[in-house]
């Protein structure tokens, strides 16, 4: 067995705990996203290790009946050239769409992107804020309804 | 045997209990290795963690590199979470045909990238040819 064999056999094997390959072409759900909201906004945080804010195309759509946000872009092919030991982090363009619970003000959208991690930061609709609603008691005295 | 490899957990002290270590426990982070005519290269995802939370130890042929991530707190509900906020922690273990002396690493957006120069008498070398006759 020549040495490269010997190298690809070990980490296609892998271990239990070592992460399978993820090409983002070939995974829908990437990436990976978290998302919670308060009464103003809906945040998604997402997973993109590697990439630029300016690579990314990041869309709000929102409408009456249901409200989107899609994230796309493309993770660069490295170095195609060099001799490849383990390829886990994947490569290739991707697309992801995720449903929003609210109505969306489509033009108030922020994304920010910081050390592999993108946030963005999306207001709801006015109408589907939570109103507050003033609960006033009216006190009726047991003499004035004599 | 091979140049770099992934060690296994209980070959390097300390690994199972990175000095990270939070509640969300730890990632290991997806690794892609390559190899050029100077060095071994290993590139690895570690979103969410700054530079300055990047260790890297190097010990008798293992190397150790783990990064801190600071936990986010977020205000509100949880809608949807497919994923946790984790510290991450790897090793590898390398062969004698790199310079320990030169190791490098660099962390630019949540990408943690290490160089293994190669020793000078392990790179290929151009063999001339001469003309005779």
């Amino acid at each position: 067995m020549s040495l490269l064999d010997e190298m690809v056999k070990l980490f296609n094997g892998g271990t239990e705990e070592t992460p399978a390959p993820v090409p983002p072409a070939a995974n829908a759900s990437y990436p990976a996203v978290n998302l919670w909201e308060d009464d103003d906004y809906v945040y998604a945080e997402a997973l993109l290790p590697g990439q630029k804010l300016s690579d990314l195309e990041i869309t709000v759509t929102s409408n009456d009946s249901e409200s989107h946000l899609t994230i796309k872009g493309v993770r660069r092919e490295l170095q195609p050239m060099a001799v490849w030991h383990c390829r886990e982090r994947g490569f290739g363009s991707f697309q992801r769409t995720i449903e929003l619970p609210a109505p969306m003000e489509a033009s108030q959208a922020d994304a920010e992107l910081d050390d592999g991690l993108l946030t963005v930061k999306m207001a709801k609709s006015p109408q589907d804020k939570p109103k507050k609603i003033r609960v006033t008691t009216e006190v009726v005295h047991p003499e004035q309804k004599a | 045997m091979s140049q770099i490899n992934e060690v296994e957990r209980s070959d390097v002290e300390g690994f199972d209990r990175p000095e990270y270590a939070n509640d969300g426990g730890r990632s290991i982070p997806r690794a892609d290795i390559y190899e050029t005519t100077d060095e071994f290269v290993v590139m690895c995802d570690m979103p969410g963690v700054k530079p300055e939370d990047v260790d890297v130890q190097y010990e008798r042929g293992h190397l150790r590199l783990s990064g801190k991530v600071k936990r986010r707190r977020h205000q509100g509900r949880v809608l949807d979470q497919e994923y946790d906020t984790s510290n991450y922690a790897r090793a590898f273990s390398i062969s004698s045909e790199v310079d320990p002396t030169q190791i490098g690493a660099d962390c630019c957006d949540g990408v943690v990238t290490l160089h293994f120069p190669k020793k000078e008498e392990t790179k290929p070398k151009q063999i001339r040819v001469h003309h005779k006759g």
